[in-house]
């Protein structure tokens, strides 16, 4: 397994797995958003997006994002939110990282919820922040060409 | 929802039969002794499989005179769902709670006499836990979809979100959503007007 490699370029494209049921047209639903730890796979360590076997039967599709699309300006409840990306390599996933979400950093906070991430209290402030990742992430019909 | 009407002094498994119904029959004092831990209050530390098995036969349980047996595509999904282990997706999703189903169940209830709602609802389960019901409206997009998605998003504490959203504006509307008929009820009438309006 290679080493943590950070920062993510902002550029650089995520790839996450998704399914049929995920998406309507080329946006992703935000069900198959998990707040707390996004799971995606990164362009720089990922030999083949397009030509990979499914990750798994349902998960055959592709959707695409990048740190420069994740929302900014994200209040809720007059606190700040973030997404950001946190490397994390497995054993058998080398391009393994995720995008998580927490309260911005400020004069009290200056780390705000990095690296860890946590999740704002209510059901519905949840459910905000999903969809506002899932509007930047874009699915591809088929595989992305590099 | 598809309907059978069946006799009512059939015996239930017979009725079942009849009415075609592909789920699997026992005797009725078997159902009648798992529901008795049902309803002593002794769902804490019940198996999977007997909370499927209740979630499958309690439209028995529960159906009035004259007998009516449904069969209803979403209420299978609901139970397939129930089915679902930790880590369904390949990563760490929880399972869809009994408690999320439960929710779920009083949205597609409401949501079929709601008349409003065109269309089969898509019931998947949610990443973070819980389950995820959609309906969708207005014309074909180029990209294959459709340009008004809503729907109730309920995690596995039970606690449920209505949202809507038009893909041809930015955002999204989410608002937290009461558990009660009334207010799914309401919720879902919201849902039939923003998508007839697609």
């Amino acid at each position: 397994m290679r080493d943590r490699d950070e920062p993510i370029p902002s550029s650089e494209t995520l790839y996450r797995w998704i399914s049929v049921g995920d998406v309507n047209g080329d946006e992703v639903l935000p069900h198959a958003i998990d707040l707390a730890r996004t799971s995606v796979n990164r362009d720089k360590y990922w030999d083949d997006p397009a030509g990979s076997p499914p990750f798994t039967k349902e998960k055959n599709g592709l959707a695409t994002t990048c740190e420069d699309r994740f929302p900014t300006d994200v209040v809720l409840n007059e606190v700040g939110y973030e997404f950001f990306t946190f490397d994390l390599p497995e054993n058998d996933n080398d391009a393994h990282a995720e995008i998580r979400s927490g309260r911005k950093p400020t004069k009290d906070r200056p780390g705000g919820d990095r690296p860890d991430g946590k999740k704002p209290g209510s059901a519905a402030a949840k459910a905000t922040l999903r969809t506002k990742l899932a509007e930047v992430m874009t699915v591809h019909p088929a595989r992305p060409p590099r | 929802m598809n309907t059978y009407e069946v006799p009512s002094r059939v015996p239930r498994a017979q009725r079942a039969e009849a009415a075609g119904h592909p789920l699997p029959i026992l005797p009725d004092y078997a159902m009648r002794s798992r529901f008795t831990s049902f309803d002593a209050g002794a769902v804490r530390g019940v198996s999977r499989e007997s909370a499927l098995f209740e979630l499958i036969y309690d439209a028995y349980r529960n159906s009035a005179v004259p007998q009516v047996v449904e069969h209803d595509p979403a209420y299978e999904q609901l139970v397939r769902l129930l089915l679902l282990e930790d880590g369904w997706d390949g990563h760490t999703a929880p399972s869809p709670s009994r408690a999320s189903v439960d929710v779920a169940r009083v949205v597609l209830q409401e949501a079929a006499r709601c008349e409003g709602l065109s269309g089969p609802p898509r019931i998947t389960a949610d990443v973070e836990g819980g389950v995820a019901i959609y309906f969708f409206g207005g014309d074909p997009l180029p990209d294959g979809g459709v340009p008004r998605q809503a729907g109730v998003l309920i995690n596995n504490d039970g606690e449920g979100v209505l949202y809507m959203r038009d893909r041809r504006d930015a955002g999204s509307k989410v608002e937290e959503l009461q558990n009660d008929s009334a207010t799914v009820k309401a919720a879902l009438g919201r849902i039939a007007k923003f998508l007839s309006e697609g």
